[in-house]
C-alpha cells in the first residue's frame, strides 16, 4: 500500500467534506480573492502534514488552522506597514480604503501586491522571506539555494526599488504643479 | 461587490470549491509525480537507457 498516495486522497476526502465549512468561515473576515487563497493553502498544508495518516482530522481543528492562517497574514502584512513607516514612506491606496477599513487586512494585501508587482522575480522572494515573513539572512538563502551575499544584494535592490515607487507618485504630483 | 462580512452565496462558494480542488488535486498529481522521480533516482538499481 503506497501511504503517500493515500495521503492525497485523505486530504481530498477532507476537501470534499469541509471545504464550504472552512470557506465560510474565513469569508467572515476576508473578501473572496483572499478567502480562497487561505482555503487552498490550508488543504496544501494538510497534504504536507507529518502525520496525516493517523490523526482524526475534525472541521474545527481546519477552522483552527484557518484562523491561524488569518492572523498570520494580517501581522505579516502589518510588519511590512511597519517597514514603509520607519522609512518614512507610505503606499498609495485605493479611493476605497475607507469601505474596507474595517477588514483588517484586505487593503493591506493588495497594496503590497501592486508594491511587490514593481521587483523583479528574484528580489520578490528575497524581500517576502526577509522583510515580510521575517525569516533569517540565513533561512532566506537556504530557502532559495542561494548565498547569503546574494540574497542580501536581491533584497537590497528591492527595497530601494519599492522606495523609489512608492516616492514616485509624489514626485510626478510635485513636478505637475511646479 | 462583497464585503468580507458577507454570508457568501452558494454560488460564489461552489465557483471556489472548483477552483480550488483543480488546484489541489494538480498539486496532489505534481507531489506524486516528484515521489516517484525521487524513488527512481534513490533506488539503487535504477538503470539509465544511455547506459544500455
Amino acid at each position: 500500500m503506497c501511504v503517500r498516495e493515500d495521503r492525497g486522497a485523505i486530504v481530498l476526502s477532507l476537501f470534499e467534506s469541509y471545504y464550504d465549512r472552512v470557506y465560510c468561515f474565513i469569508r467572515r473576515s476576508l473578501p473572496p480573492e483572499q478567502a480562497e487563497d487561505i482555503a487552498q493553502e490550508l488543504f496544501v498544508r494538510l497534504l504536507e502534514h507529518r502525520d496525516l495518516e493517523n490523526r482524526t482530522i475534525s472541521v474545527s481543528y481546519l477552522i483552527k488552522i484557518a484562523d491561524n492562517l488569518i492572523k498570520r497574514r494580517y501581522q505579516r502584512n502589518k510588519r511590512f506597514q511597519r517597514w514603509l513607516e520607519s522609512h518614512d514612506q507610505r503606499l498609495e491606496i485605493g479611493p476605497d480604503a475607507t469601505a474596507a477599513s474595517d477588514t483588517p487586512n484586505a487593503l493591506d494585501d493588495q497594496a503590497l501586491e501592486r508594491a511587490l508587482d514593481v521587483l523583479s522575480p528574484e528580489e520578490r522572494d528575497a524581500v517576502r522571506l526577509i522583510v515580510c515573513q521575517g525569516m533569517s539572512y540565513d533561512q532566506a538563502a537556504c530557502s532559495l539555494g542561494v548565498s547569503v551575499t546574494t540574497i542580501n544584494n536581491w533584497k537590497y535592490r528591492g527595497l530601494r526599488k519599492l522606495k523609489e515607487s512608492v516616492k514616485q507618485p509624489d514626485e510626478l504630483a510635485a513636478g505637475s504643479a511646479a | 461587490m462583497s464585503s468580507p462580512q458577507d454570508q457568501p452565496h452558494e454560488r460564489e462558494v461552489s465557483e471556489s470549491r472548483e477552483r480550488v480542488r483543480a488546484a489541489l488535486v494538480d498539486q496532489i498529481n505534481a507531489l506524486n509525480t516528484e515521489r516517484k522521480r525521487t524513488d527512481c533516482a534513490s533506488a539503487t538499481r535504477c538503470t539509465s537507457p544511455v547506459l544500455l
